[in-house]
C-alpha cells in the first residue's frame, strides 16, 4: 500500500508545507510516483544564496537536472552571476517563472564555470536572435537522452564538471557571501523602507531569509523603518573589484534571455552593477526592458550605481519617447535608482499603461520634467511615489508630485532638504486622497503644514515622520502642540500609525528649570498655574479620539546622548547668564507629553486598538505599575512598549496586522 | 441534548450535541434539520474510527473555535502537537490515515491539521529508505535511476 496515495489531493497539499526542501528532496527519491508527486514542490523554488549552494546547483544543472525538473520552477532566486549564465545556458526548460530575482555578483574564487564560459559566451554563443536558435545551438534537442553529461561543446568543459567536488569547504563554505538580501527578504525584520533602501544601496546587512511572496503589489513596501540609510553614499564608493563592461553586457544578455522564455513572470528583481554610461551596455539594459513579459507586475532595479552620468544631459526639452515596445499592461510597481540612462526609463514608462508604484532613489539624477510629463500622459492609476534625494529642487519634487491623475494614496519623502513651498502645496493638495505618507529627513515641512494635513485628510492611515537623524538640521517635520490643538483631525476614524515628534508639552511636574530658577510667564504661567496639566489633558484627548488607531510612536527632539544639550540651548536662549551646562540634569524635559495617568493619560482611553506604543527620546516613566494595570484594562491589544530608544533601526512594522 | 450518530456499519454511538458539533458537517445538518431525535447517518465512517474521532471531540470539547491564522510558518508549525493529541495519533497507519480521511469529510479542522502534521512527521528527517520502511513503499527505481536523481537533487540536500 502506498500510503500517500490513499489521501486526497488537498490533503497532501497541507502536507506538503510542513517538510522542507530536503525532506522534500528525500521523499521524491521514496519511489517513481512520490518522484512525481513531490518533484513540483521540490523544484517550484529555488535560492541560490551562498556559493556552496551554487556548486551545487550547477553540478545538478550538468546532470541535466533542469531537463527533467525546470518545468517545475516558480522561484528562482540567482545571487551569481554564474547562476544566471547557467539558466540562460541550460534552462530552456525553465518556462514557467513566475518570479526572478537576479544579481551580477562574481564569485569568489569560482574556477568551475565562470572562467571559461564568460570568456567565450558572448561570442561564441551567440545568444541574440532569440531563444529558438540558441536551444539549437546548444543541442539539448529532444532527443537528448535524460542523464546524459553537458556535451563539452559548451564550453564548460572538464572544469565545470569538478564544480561538484571543487574545494568547498574551507575555500568558500566559511565566507561565503549569504548578504543581498534586500527586499528580496522583506518578510523579515526589515520590511519597509529600511529594506529597500538598504537594497537600494546594495550593502543589505539583513540575513539571507526566505523570499518574499510573490503577492506583493504596489504598497507591499509597506511603510517603512527609520533608518534609511540614504542613497547619498559616494557613488565611486560601491564600485566592485571587478567588474567590467563586457561582463555587465554579457550578464544582461543572460537576463533578457530568461526573460524571452517568460511569459507567466510577474516579479523581477536586478541587483546588479550596471555601469549604463557605456553605450553597448545602455543597448543590452534596453533588451532586457523590452524582453520584458507582459505579464510583469512588478520590476525592481537595486543597483548599485557608478558612472553616473552628467545630470545636466538631461533636457527637459527633449521631446518625449515613443514606445519603444509592448505595452506592459500589468506592470504595476516600478522601482529603480538612477541606472537606467537619460530616456530609458522614460521609455519604459511610455509602456506601463497600468503602473501604480513609482520608487526612484537618486531622483535628482532622472529628467523629472520628462518623467513628470510621461507620468501625467501614460500612467492613470499612478498612486504611489517614493523619492529619495538629498539635493533636489523644489521645481523638480512639485514637479513629479503634479503627475498623479487619481490623487496620491501613498507619499514617502526620504532625505529631501530644505522642502520648498512648490512641494509643500503639492504634499496637501493630496490630502484628500491620502492614506499613507511617510517623510524621514525632510526639513521645512512645518508644523502647521503638518496640521493641515491631519485636518483634511480623510482617509489617512499612516503619518511616519520621525526623523532619524535627530536635531542635526533643524526643522525637521514635528507638530506643536499650539497647532495641534487649533483645528479638528479629519482622520479620526482612519488613523492606524501614527508616528510623529509632538512638541510644545509643557509638563505639569516640572516646575522649575534645571537651575533651579522658575519659566518666565511667557513660557508657563499665562492660563494659570494649570496650565501646562490642561495643555496636557487637550493632547490626550485629541488623540483618544483616534479611534482605529494600532501603532502610537511619540518623539522627542533632544538628544539622549547624556548631554542634554539641546536643553542647554534652551535655558541658554532664555536665561542668559544663568544658564549653565553643568545644571542640566540628564533625561529632563521641559516639553514633553507626559503620558502618566496623573497628567491625564486617562483621556486616551478610547484607543481599543492600540497595539504598539514607542516612546522615542522621551524622559518620562510611562508604564509605571498603574499605567500597567490601567493600559490592561483599556488597551487589551498593547504588545510590548518600547521606550526611550533612538535606536530605530529595523522596527516591526507590521506587528498588527 | 445528546446526539445519535450513525456510523458506516450502523452502529449507533450517542454524544453530547457540543461534543458532536466539533464537526462542522455534523453542525450544520442540526443546524439544517433543527430540534431532532433522528440518528445522524455517517456513511462515510466506520466504527472503529467514529470512536476514536469522538474520542477526540470529547477531549477538545472546550476548546476554543480555531482561528485561521495565515501568518505562522508551517514549517515551524509541524513540531508542536499537543502532547494528548500526540498519544492519540499513535494508531498504526492505516488507522491514521482513515481518522485523516474522516476529519476531512466531517469537517473537524484542528483533527485534520493533528492528522496531517503526524503524516509530515513521520517522513521529516528521514533517508528515502527509512520513509519507505515508514510507509512499506517498494521502490521502484533501478540503482542507475536513484543515483541520477539524488545528483539532480542535491542542491537542496542541506538543511
Amino acid at each position: 500500500m502506498n500510503a500517500m496515495q490513499q489521501l486526497p489531493q488537498e490533503i497532501n497539499d497541507m502536507i506538503i508545507p510542513s517538510l522542507s526542501k530536503h525532506d522534500l528532496a528525500m521523499a521524491s527519491r521514496v519511489c517513481s510516483t512520490w518522484h512525481d508527486y513531490f518533484s513540483p514542490f521540490l523544484w517550484s523554488s529555488i535560492h541560490i544564496k551562498t556559493q556552496e549552494a551554487l556548486e551545487r546547483f550547477v553540478s545538478a544543472v550538468m546532470e541535466g537536472a533542469l531537463i527533467r525538473s525546470g518545468h517545475h520552477i516558480r522561484t528562482l532566486d540567482l545571487r551569481f552571476r554564474d547562476a544566471v549564465e547557467l539558466v540562460a545556458k541550460l534552462g530552456q526548460t525553465c518556462t514557467g517563472l513566475i518570479e526572478l530575482a537576479v544579481d551580477s555578483r562574481e564569485t569568489l574564487h569560482f574556477s568551475g564555470f565562470a572562467g571559461t564560459a564568460s570568456a567565450t559566451s558572448t561570442s561564441s554563443f551567440g545568444f541574440y536572435p532569440g531563444p529558438s536558435s540558441t536551444s539549437a545551438s546548444f543541442g539539448f534537442g529532444s532527443g537528448a537522452t535524460f542523464g546524459s553529461t553537458a556535451p563539452s561543446s559548451f564550453g564548460f568543459g572538464s572544469g565545470a564538471a569538478s564544480g561538484s567536488t571543487a574545494p568547498s569547504g574551507s575555500a568558500f563554505g566559511s565566507t561565503a557571501p549569504s548578504t543581498g538580501a534586500g527586499l528580496w527578504s522583506t518578510t523579515t525584520t526589515t520590511s519597509g523602507f529600511g529594506a529597500i533602501t538598504s537594497a537600494l544601496n546594495g550593502v543589505s546587512d539583513t540575513p539571507s531569509a526566505p523570499a518574499a511572496s510573490v503577492g506583493s503589489t504596489p504598497g507591499f513596501f509597506g511603510f517603512g523603518a527609520y533608518n534609511t540609510p540614504s542613497l547619498s553614499t559616494p557613488f565611486g564608493m560601491a564600485r566592485p573589484p571587478a567588474s567590467s563592461s563586457s561582463k555587465t553586457d554579457a550578464f544582461l544578455s543572460y537576463l533578457a534571455l530568461i526573460l524571452q522564455r517568460n511569459n507567466k513572470l510577474r516579479s523581477l528583481t536586478i541587483k546588479a552593477h550596471i555601469e549604463s554610461s557605456v553605450p553597448s551596455v545602455a543597448t543590452d539594459v534596453r533588451r532586457v526592458l523590452m524582453s520584458l513579459p507582459n505579464s510583469i507586475e512588478s520590476l525592481i532595479k537595486c543597483p548599485s550605481f557608478f558612472g553616473q552620468q552628467n545630470p545636466t544631459l538631461f533636457s527637459d526639452a527633449s521631446p518625449l519617447p515613443m514606445p519603444s515596445g509592448p505595452l506592459l499592461t500589468h506592470l504595476r510597481t516600478l522601482m529603480v535608482t538612477a541606472a537606467f540612462t537619460t530616456h530609458t526609463l522614460c521609455e519604459l514608462l511610455v509602456r506601463c499603461v497600468a503602473l501604480e508604484a513609482l520608487w526612484m532613489g537618486d531622483t535628482r539624477f532622472f529628467p523629472i520634467g520628462m518623467i513628470a510629463e510621461v507620468l501625467k500622459s501614460n500612467c492613470p492609476r499612478l498612486n504611489e511615489l517614493f523619492i529619495d534625494d538629498r539635493i533636489i529642487a523644489d521645481r523638480d519634487v512639485a514637479n513629479l508630485l503634479a503627475a498623479s491623475t487619481e490623487g496620491w494614496r501613498t507619499l514617502g519623502l526620504g532625505q529631501i532638504r530644505e522642502l520648498g513651498p512648490l512641494s509643500v502645496a503639492k504634499i496637501l493638495e493630496s490630502a484628500p486622497s491620502l492614506q499613507n505618507l511617510w517623510v524621514d529627513g525632510i526639513t521645512h515641512f512645518s508644523s502647521r503644514n503638518v496640521q493641515t494635513l491631519l485636518s483634511n485628510a480623510p482617509y489617512l492611515k499612516r503619518l511616519c515622520a520621525l526623523n532619524e537623524s535627530k536635531g542635526a538640521y533643524g526643522n525637521e517635520v514635528c507638530l506643536m502642540a499650539g497647532d495641534l490643538l487649533s483645528s479638528a483631525w479629519a482622520c479620526c476614524d482612519s488613523l492606524e500609525v501614527l508616528q510623529l515628534e509632538i512638541r510644545q508639552v509643557p509638563r505639569p511636574e516640572h516646575r522649575v528649570r534645571t537651575n533651579g530658577r522658575p519659566f518666565s510667564h511667557e513660557e508657563r504661567d499665562h492660563m494659570g498655574k494649570d496650565y501646562p496639566r490642561i495643555k496636557q489633558e487637550m493632547i490626550y484627548e485629541r488623540l483618544g479620539q483616534l479611534k482605529n488607531l494600532c501603532e502610537l510612536v511619540l518623539g522627542h527632539d533632544e538628544e539622549t546622548d547624556g548631554s542634554n544639550y539641546g536643553l542647554y540651548l534652551v535655558d541658554a536662549q532664555n536665561e542668559g547668564v544663568h544658564a549653565h551646562a553643568n545644571h542640566v540634569q540628564v533625561g529632563y524635559q521641559y516639553d514633553c507629553l507626559d503620558m502618566s495617568l496623573a497628567s491625564g493619560l486617562d483621556r486616551m482611553r478610547g484607543l481599543k486598538e492600540l497595539r504598539h506604543v514607542g516612546l522615542m527620546g522621551m524622559s518620562v516613566q510611562f508604564y509605571n505599575a498603574d499605567e500597567q494595570a490601567w493600559a490592561r484594562k483599556f488597551w487589551p491589544n498593547l504588545g510590548p512598549v518600547e521606550e526611550d530608544t533612538y535606536n530605530f533601526g529595523a522596527r516591526r512594522w507590521f506587528g498588527y496586522s | 441534548m445528546p446526539v445519535t450518530l450513525t456510523s458506516l456499519d450502523n452502529q449507533e454511538f450517542k454524544v453530547d450535541k457540543e461534543v458532536a458539533e466539533r464537526s462542522i458537517l455534523i453542525k450544520n445538518m442540526i443546524e439544517d434539520v433543527g430540534e431532532s431525535d433522528a440518528p445522524i447517518p455517517l456513511p462515510n465512517v466506520s466504527a472503529a474510527v467514529l470512536t476514536k474521532v469522538i474520542e477526540y471531540c470529547e477531549h477538545h470539547r472546550n476548546d476554543p473555535v480555531q482561528v485561521q491564522d495565515e501568518t505562522d510558518d508551517p514549517r515551524k508549525r509541524s513540531n508542536d502537537i499537543e502532547e494528548w493529541d500526540m498519544k492519540f495519533m499513535q494508531v498504526d497507519q492505516e488507522m491514521l490515515f482513515e481518522i485523516i480521511l474522516a476529519a476531512n469529510y466531517l469537517d473537524i479542522k484542528p483533527l485534520l491539521d493533528v492528522g496531517c502534521k503526524t503524516v509530515a512527521n513521520i517522513i521529516k528527517g528521514k533517508t528515502p529508505e527509512e520513509i519507505r520502511k515508514a510507509f512499506n513503499i517498494v521502490n521502484d527505481f533501478t540503482p542507475e535511476e536513484e543515483a541520477q536523481i539524488k545528483k539532480e537533487n542535491e542542491w537542496a540536500e542541506d538543511r
